[in-house]
């Protein structure tokens, strides 16, 4: 594996380099990739960063001697499922997840698999922040299903810190509107009602300022803290503002390490301030023969990510 | 009395240079005589029923000149509004245009208000000579462009010796060592590889104590888009971070990457050190507010001879400036290496100016509140005549824009003659 990320690193081929940019025909790409703005921006680095869903033709799988994988819970899931017989002629090469994936990897194919981890060895606290920008995308795929108590009270538990905040600290709020990406219908107007509510009982007499999209183009934010409200990898596993926001300085509430993991066995930088470390793949408790085992009872084809029994089925296991 | 409205975003810009341009400018206005100022939002973002609204409340002002402070968004929408408004007015107000280096990114909209505007007093005013060079070309010859430099608000950056020392000991460095920083985006046609290959070898071949690079700022992806060079996030950063880990480690040790920092901290910053080091070779380089910041500080700078940077000139104090020769070349902008390395070296042998309240006071003349208040004051005072759309080389170039999806490079990325057209203006000799 090390062999082939280091001839990987050294002499870097990749999808989102933008000498190769027009080889990829994104207009091959699923229709939902875009409903994923902002998560999903393409971003580079020699290790491929790239969604697997996106891999429209086998040769694209060849490209690179490595894929750093993007796809969160679901994409993984229904992509594993659907691929694990030419999964190993398919893709000669290594493949980089979350370790939160790990339970997805085919038992057989573990061999192919690493894992990658951020380390920012800089980060500040809530109490040391600027300001605080509160980012989710409101959906449920992504906030949890807000209607339901259980998952109302997660959310009020993960935001309980921000009331420690500084009274002098600015609280802006990034929370572009979606529909349920992988589902028949809306909720959107619910969950922002509820979020809201949320926020101002958590945050009583606090000024917030909205964000757009404007937010993008800001280069600096040193001394601001990204406090992202997703309630799991459902829907990405390497999200683009949180790296937006971490190779501009600030500190996100991802669980990124303060110092190198010990199992590390090869790192570089993605900016000035933070780190991306290849790790072995973990031994957890795999969960990839009760998928697979589904499919093949249902007798599938495609598209199961648009089932809603695979989705609460990957949901069962995942989302605690 | 000339009731002026004054028109910019309230919303801060993404490019820091440009919220303290539009903020020094308005300041600049503050000081014309016999003048009132009515400000007014136009941000990116509104509606265009916003936009009418805001063209109406200007029009009910019945102001008589309407200056336009800022870039973003381009004033098109609002002036078309605006136009049908006031179009009964037996005395048309006159239109002010602060002209930034966007100019070449944005002419479907100039050639939208240059049909509209025929017939109105205009005025444009840009921030450098070479700025208007290029301006110049896109105007008809009774119609020039002004020169007003973006000012400097010398009650943040002036001489100011007693920051040097805690800022040193911040950087942890030596009173006699040297040290260069650079202020800015490390965006490519900044130059920042440039700037990382030849100061390492400066350091390798250096006979003296090796100086410190001290580089404040964060990656950029905007590539050179003109030329062919598109890049993602992180692509431009990971090209950097590269070139620097293959360098040995006693020249990794002399690099130091301090990332993003407030404009407030660069006060100090620009004390503590003993040159600026700037590189650009952007298209959209019409001025350089780092660069006038860090010289209204006294900061000596080795610069590139490229677009408005060259308006910092200093020949009056020696060693104040060095000019790095530029030129457009086969299939991109060059900087002369060799001479930027002499330059170094040369800065090496000079070691720390002693002049440098002289640099300041002299930058100061030139590129503060006050020089620009009277720029203004005189365009203020005087009457342009009526505008009459722009020049047929800007119907060039907007024909040109129409017909190439790569307008400046051809199949084999060489840059074509209309580039060297435009841009010759930002070189030396044009």
């Amino acid at each position: 594996m090390l062999e082939n990320i280091k001839a990987q690193f050294n002499k870097p081929r990749t999808l989102t380099q933008s000498k190769y940019y027009t080889l990829v025909r994104r207009d091959h790409w699923p229709k939902f990739y875009w409903d994923l703005f902002p998560l999903a921006q393409e971003y580079f680095h020699e290790l491929n960063p790239y969604f697997l869903f996106n891999l429209y033709h086998p040769d694209l799988f060849k490209f690179s001697k490595v894929i750093t994988v993007r796809d969160g819970y679901l994409n993984f899931a229904s992509f594993m499922v659907d691929n694990v017989k030419t999964f190993r002629n398919q893709f000669p090469g290594v493949c980089l997840i979350h370790p939160d994936l790990a339970s997805i990897v085919p038992p057989h194919l573990s061999d192919l698999f690493g894992t990658w981890q951020i380390v920012q060895k800089k980060q500040i606290s809530l109490k040391e922040a600027k300001k605080v920008i509160i980012f989710g995308l409101i959906s449920s795929e992504y906030l949890g299903e807000l209607a339901e108590d259980k998952f109302l009270e997660k959310l009020k538990l993960k935001l309980d810190p921000l009331r420690n905040l500084p009274k002098d600290a600015k609280i802006q709020l990034f929370l572009p509107l979606r529909k349920e990406i992988f589902r028949g219908y809306q909720r959107d107007q619910v969950n922002v009602y509820l979020l809201m509510s949320l926020l101002k009982d958590i945050l009583p007499d606090r000024k917030f300022e909205f964000l757009d999209n404007l937010i993008l183009e800001e280069t600096n934010f040193k001394d601001n803290y990204f406090f992202d409200l997703e309630i799991d990898k459902f829907l990405v596993s390497d999200n683009y503002m949180h790296f937006f926001m971490q190779s501009r300085g600030a500190t996100v509430n991802n669980n990124s390490l303060l110092s190198a993991p010990k199992d590390s066995i090869f790192s570089f930088d993605l900016s000035l301030y933070h780190e991306l470390h290849v790790c072995p793949l973990p031994t957890v408790d795999n969960i990839f023969s009760e998928l697979f085992y589904y499919k093949k009872m249902m007798n599938q084809d495609k598209n199961l990510q648009y089932d809603i029994h695979f989705q609460s089925l990957v949901m069962s296991f995942l989302r605690t | 009395m000339q009731k002026i409205a004054c028109i910019f975003s309230f919303k801060m810009s993404s490019w820091v240079s440009c919220q303290k341009i539009v903020f020094n400018l308005h300041k600049a206005y503050q000081l014309a005589p016999n003048s009132e100022l009515i400000n007014f939002n136009y941000s990116i973002g509104q509606d265009d029923q916003e936009v009418y609204q805001l063209a109406r409340k200007i029009s009910q002002s019945k102001p008589d000149v309407i200056t336009i402070l800022d870039h973003k968004p381009h004033p098109a929408r609002l002036i078309i509004y605006l136009l049908k408004e006031i179009k009964r007015w037996t005395k048309k107000p006159r239109f002010i245009f602060h002209v930034f280096g966007d100019f070449t990114l944005n002419y479907k909209h100039w050639a939208e208000l240059g049909k509209v505007l025929e017939g109105y007093e205009v005025d444009f005013i840009v921030a450098s000579a070479r700025q208007k060079h290029l301006i110049d070309k896109f105007l008809k010859p009774l119609h020039e462009s002004i020169v007003c430099p973006f000012p400097v608000d010398n009650k943040e950056f002036f001489y100011a010796p007693e920051l040097r020392k805690k800022q040193r000991d911040a950087w942890g460095i030596a009173k006699d060592d040297l040290a260069y920083v650079f202020c800015g985006r490390l965006s490519r046609q900044k130059r920042i590889h440039t700037l990382l290959e030849t100061f390492a070898e400066l350091i390798i071949s250096s006979d003296h104590k090796a100086p410190h690079l001290f580089i404040y700022g964060n990656p950029d992806n905007v590539g050179d888009q003109f030329l062919g060079v598109w890049e993602v996030e992180g692509e431009y950063f990971r090209k950097i971070n590269r070139l620097y880990k293959s360098f040995p480690q006693e020249v990794q040790e002399k690099i130091h990457f301090m990332g993003g920092v407030p404009n407030s901290e660069l006060k100090a910053v620009y004390q503590g050190a003993d040159w600026l080091i700037n590189l650009s070779v952007h298209n959209d380089e019409d001025y350089g507010m780092s660069v006038a910041e860090a010289l209204s500080s006294g900061l000596p700078s080795i610069i590139s001879d490229w677009g408005g940077l060259s308006s910092f000139e200093i020949p009056t104090i020696k060693h104040a400036t060095f000019l790095v020769p530029t030129k457009i070349g086969l299939k991109s902008k060059m900087i002369n290496k060799s001479i930027l390395q002499d330059f170094l070296k040369l800065t090496l042998q000079t070691g720390q100016l002693k002049t440098r309240e002289q640099i300041s006071k002299e930058t100061l003349s030139k590129f503060s509140i006050d020089p620009a208040a009277k720029i203004i004051s005189t365009v203020l005072s005087t009457k342009p005549i009526p505008f009459t759309n722009f020049s047929p080389f800007f119907e060039k170039v907007m024909q040109h824009i129409a017909f190439f999806q790569n307008p400046y490079i051809n199949s084999k990325k060489h840059i074509k003659t209309i580039y060297r057209e435009i841009y010759s203006s930002y070189v030396r000799e044009h």
